[in-house]
């Protein structure tokens, strides 16, 4: 299992971050957990803060996730970055694969989850 | 939701034998994705029996199913409930099915509904096939039908047609579209119409029943194109069809019909005041020659001034005349050897040294009825036109003679130059066609070219292909060999000659001219010499002094009032004295050269003319007149 | 109607169920699918009726489903025809004259809509863990009043969920609404799902910070 301990969770809907932080929960996962409302206010995070592991919602108002993910890629290559949405188009696949990014069905599974944070999971398709 | 108890007996044996009844595939596959029904419409379609059917994993049967849209559907009613239409219109690979009725390998066209349902283990998934192919044969039969006759017509097009919807966007053009537009019909489907006519950006422009726009094709090419637009409704949904004419060929035409119309207006106008311009000019040139004989010292001195700016007044209005192309022919027996010779002289200096110029001997005697000035106006054309297409240097070869007609001679410039394509060989008569850079050629040349040719009862002909070389030919009437050369309508060439005038005996003379003055002058011209002269302002009342007195000499004006010029009054005249000698004074004419033979010889005098003109034309008048009564 | 919590658990909810349907439709199309978030709004008949908007004789084109299970209602989606055949173009593809399209659009619609419809529902099913069952779709064409009257009725005393929902395929933009209209029985359904959903989410929270 890869560090956890610096969480970063990124989703327009609070609903959404409450399930997520209560499937963290339910594993057992000890860590701070840091949520923002949108890509903004993730970049602007991302810039004081380091953080190991990132929920990233895709559809989002303003600045999408992928695109978002893509800058927090290039501040912090060792994070372990998750695409959380149900947009599984081929084209949104490819380009997340490429920026090494792990890919959460939504609604969320706990499996999925666990999957991510356990580090057996890169950018393969759930 | 499911309800196991319900669904336990769902599929007795006796339903899949009602099933093997129906025309339409049956499959349903139960909450493993297994296979549990695959009626025998499935067998024969498919080729697959139903041994090998039932149990199998439906993707692991047709693989080439894993993933496409007919396994999602099963994979949500089974899971939802939920059921999904698929239609062959949107999906090109459902279930690899072929007709199988043994005249065709066709794939059956297919349309799908897949729902939830319920077999003996629980929930489970129907499959309804429906066979779509004769329907989708029939759609396109009727398609077909409903658009040959609309193809038949915007395909051969030449006009550029373009369907637009509302919002402006390309959904087809016909391929003269495409090849106005240097664009494929595929890659601008979709695409703002302001792509190909940034004009229409704003689509209610559309509603004017025609705009024209400037608009850039091809290579950048710009033409002047007229829009037009048809709008009709499909399904609801208004589209626009626009009409795309190029019309730079027609503007151009209308242009050049305009300048064409303009000139000759100009020509017309210009014709009129030379006219009047030359009888002042004969006016005052009489007068100031009467002066010239009877005054001497300082009043001499300026008679002479006047005569002299009258003389450059008659220049100024000969150029008039050749401007609006309304120059008196005076046709003339013209030699055809030393009209090319003359021609080959006068060339030389402006063909340079690359051009070669060649004629071949010339059969002696053949000559031609024409103008000799426009004659070698019209040769010099040629031959300039023969050089310009001969940019490197060439060879221009002159040939004359008798032929190709009975009673007629040519002449012939031919180049080894550029030559023309059909399109240009077609335009080059007309006016201001030309192929020259701008200040370069006017493109009245050929025109006026073969204008002469026909004004002197002949014609022009054209032969060129490029690379080739082009051959201008000239064909005029021919004359007889006999009489001197220049002889048989010699009086204005005679009038510039220099030499004693000639010694006339008295005369019986009748004088017909419109303009008071004018005639005045003329009796004045012949007041000494011992003649008895009459006078008369039109035909009819020359006519009356004819029927009272014989005459040897009538000097008229060719323009007369009273419905009878002077051509027709000679001609009268004619029938009443056969020996009559004429003399035919003209301001400026558009006659018919054979309309002029008609009156049979005759002197021709251009006004002004001075008193040695008058008394040479009249020599000349009394030499060809007719010999012996009639 | 709802409080924030659940307001965002709707929203979230469609969301959801709306990628799923640019996710599939894009499968159809075997081409990217750009979409911008839905906007989710309660309204009632009148008040939908406007939000279609435009002139009233603007030709639309419907698609219609019933469903039932522990909630029921009709979904429909509606793009003006204009879009439609912008939609029907992008998935059949570029060979097809403009004839050949106007004469499949039914056809094709049915299935979009059929595809679009069914990923929300599904969406909602998962969410909420429960199973809802529809009828095969139905495609109505005319003008908004046309359409609501042989799809929501004035007397139908429902709740509507409206959203407007905007895809764009290849530069094209396929600007539609999706409306769900739940009876009173199916949104108190609806709601209590969502309360359910939401107390198990805070439940499992507070779960964990308790002890
Ligand atoms: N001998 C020739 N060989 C090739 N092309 C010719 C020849 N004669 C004429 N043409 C073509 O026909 C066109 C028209 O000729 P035309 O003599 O009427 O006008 P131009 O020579 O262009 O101008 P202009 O004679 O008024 O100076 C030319 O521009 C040229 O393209
Ligand atoms: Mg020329």
């Amino acid at each position: 299992m890869r560090t956890c301990k610096h969480i970063l969770l990124v989703d327009d809907s609070k609903l959404a971050r409450m399930a997520l932080r209560a499937v963290l929960n339910d594993l057992g996962v000890e860590a701070d957990v840091t949520e923002a409302a949108d890509a903004e206010a993730a970049l602007e995070l991302t810039e004081r803060t380091g953080f190991d592991t990132v929920f990233m919602d895709y559809n989002m108002p303003g600045v999408d996730g992928l695109s978002a993910a893509a800058v927090i890629r290039v501040r912090q290559p060792e994070a372990a970055i998750a695409l959380v949405t149900a947009n599984a188009q081929e084209d949104i696949l490819a380009e997340a694969r490429r920026l090494r990014l792990a890919f959460l069905g939504k609604p969320v599974r706990r499996e999925d989850v666990l999957r991510f944070i356990s580090g057996s999971d890169v950018a393969e398709r759930v | 939701m499911s309800d196991p108890a319900a669904g336990s007996a769902a599929v007795p044996l006796v339903i899949p034998s009602v099933l093997d009844e129906l025309d339409m595939g049956v499959v349903i596959v139960d909450d493993a994705r297994r296979i549990v029904v695959w009626n025998t419409w499935m067998v024969r379609h498919s080729g697959i029996s139903r041994r090998t059917a039932i149990g199998a994993e439906l993707s692991a049967l047709l693989p080439a199913m894993a993933g496409g849209r007919v396994e999602l559907a099963v994979r949500d009613a089974l899971d939802t409930g939920l059921p999904a239409v698929i239609s062959h219109h949107v999906n090109h690979d459902l279930f690899p099915l072929l007709r199988g009725d043994g005249m065709t390998d066709e794939r059956v066209a297919q349309s799908i509904v897949v729902r939830p349902t319920r077999t003996g283990r629980g929930v489970g998934c129907l499959i309804q096939i429906y066979d779509q192919t004769a329907a989708v044969e029939r759609e396109r039969k009727l398609r077909a039908q409903r658009s040959a006759r609309y193809h038949a017509i915007v395909d051969a097009a030449r006009d550029c047609f373009v369907t637009v919807d509302e919002d402006g966007a390309i959904w087809s053009m016909n391929p003269a579209t495409e090849e106005r537009f240097g664009c494929s019909a595929a890659a601008m489907r979709g695409q703002p119409i302001a792509r190909l006519l940034p004009q229409l950006q704003d689509l209610p422009l559309l509603g004017e029943p025609l705009v024209p726009v400037r608009a850039v094709g091809a290579g950048g090419k710009a033409f002047d194109a007229e829009i037009s637009m048809g709008s009709w409704m499909n399904n609801g949904v208004r589209h626009f069809t626009l009409f795309i004419r190029d019309v730079t060929e027609r503007n151009l035409a209308a242009e050049n019909l305009r300048r064409t119309e303009r000139i000759q207006a100009l020509g017309e106008l210009t014709g009129g005041v030379a006219h009047e311009f030359n009888n002042l000019l004969m006016v005052i040139r009489a007068n100031a020659e009467m002066v010239l004989a009877h005054a001497g010292g300082e009043a001499a001195a300026h008679a002479a001034e006047i005569v002299q700016a009258v003389d450059r007044g008659r220049n100024l209005t000969d150029g008039l005349l050749s401007f609006a192309r309304r120059q008196p022919l005076n046709p003339v027996r013209v030699p055809l050897d030393a009209a090319v010779e003359d021609i080959q002289r006068l060339a030389a200096p402006l063909l340079g040294v690359a051009v070669e110029i060649a004629a071949p001997p010339i059969l002696a005697g053949a000559a031609v009825m024409a103008d000799r000035t426009q004659l070698q106006n019209a040769l010099l054309n040629l031959l300039i036109n023969a050089r310009d297409a001969m940019p490197d240097g060439g060879r221009i070869t002159i040939t004359a003679g008798p032929g190709p007609e009975p009673g007629q001679c040519h002449i012939a410039v031919a180049d080894t130059g550029t030559g023309m394509s059909p399109a240009i060989l077609e335009k080059a008569c007309e006016p201001f066609f030309t192929t020259k850079d701008q200040g370069k050629g006017t493109g009245l040349g050929l025109s006026m070219v073969a204008g002469f040719a026909r004004q002197s009862g002949g014609d022009f002909l054209l032969a060129s292909r490029p690379g080739a070389g082009t051959t201008a030919t000239i064909r005029l009437r021919g004359t007889s060999g006999d009489g001197p050369p220049g002889a048989a309508a010699d009086a204005d060439g005679a009038g510039k000659e220099d030499g004693p005038p000639p010694v006339l005996p008295p005369l019986r003379l009748l004088v017909t001219e419109d303009d008071p003055q004018v005639r005045a002058g003329v009796l004045a011209m012949l007041a000494q010499g011992g003649h008895r002269t009459a006078a008369a302002a039109d035909g009819p009342d020359a006519l009356d002094l004819m029927a009272d007195e014989d005459f040897d000499l009538l000097v008229t004006d060719i323009m007369l009032p009273r419905g009878m010029n002077g051509v027709a009054l000679a001609c009268e005249a004619r029938r009443m004295f056969p020996r009559l000698a004429v003399v035919l004074m003209s301001g400026y004419h558009g006659f018919d050269p054979a309309l002029l033979e008609a009156v049979g010889p005759a002197a021709i005098l251009r006004k002004p003319f001075t008193r040695t003109d008058l008394e040479r034309a009249m020599a000349a008048a009394l030499r060809q007149r007719p010999r012996s009564p009639a | 109607m709802f409080d924030a919590l659940e307001q965002d658990a709707v929203t979230e909810l469609l969301n959801v169920a709306v990628s799923r349907s640019a996710a599939a439709l894009s499968r159809m199309v075997g081409k990217p699918v750009a979409m911008s978030v839905p906007n989710v709004r309660i309204l009632s008949r009148a008040e939908a009726l406007n939000a279609i908007g435009g002139n009233r004789n603007t030709p639309l084109i419907a698609v219609g489903e019933q469903f039932s299970g522990p909630f029921s209602g009709r979904a429909l989606l509606v793009f003006p025809e204009a879009r439609s055949l912008h939609l029907v173009q992008a998935i059949v593809g570029d060979q097809l004259t403009l004839e050949e399209i106007a004469d499949l659009e039914e056809d094709a619609m049915t299935e979009v809509g059929n595809v679009i419809l069914n990923n929300c529902l599904s969406g909602i099913a998962n969410m909420l863990g429960c199973r809802i069952e529809a009828t095969l779709p139905h495609c109505f064409q005319g003008g908004v009043e046309q359409i609501f009257k042989r799809t929501i009725r004035g007397d139908d005393d429902g709740v509507i969920l409206f959203m407007s929902i905007d895809f764009s395929i290849r530069d094209r933009d396929i600007g539609g609404f999706i409306i769900l209209l739940l009876d009173l029985n199916a949104m108190s359904n609806l709601r209590s799902a969502i309360a359910r959903y939401v107390d198990g989410v805070r439940r499992s929270l507070t779960d964990r910070e308790s002890p």
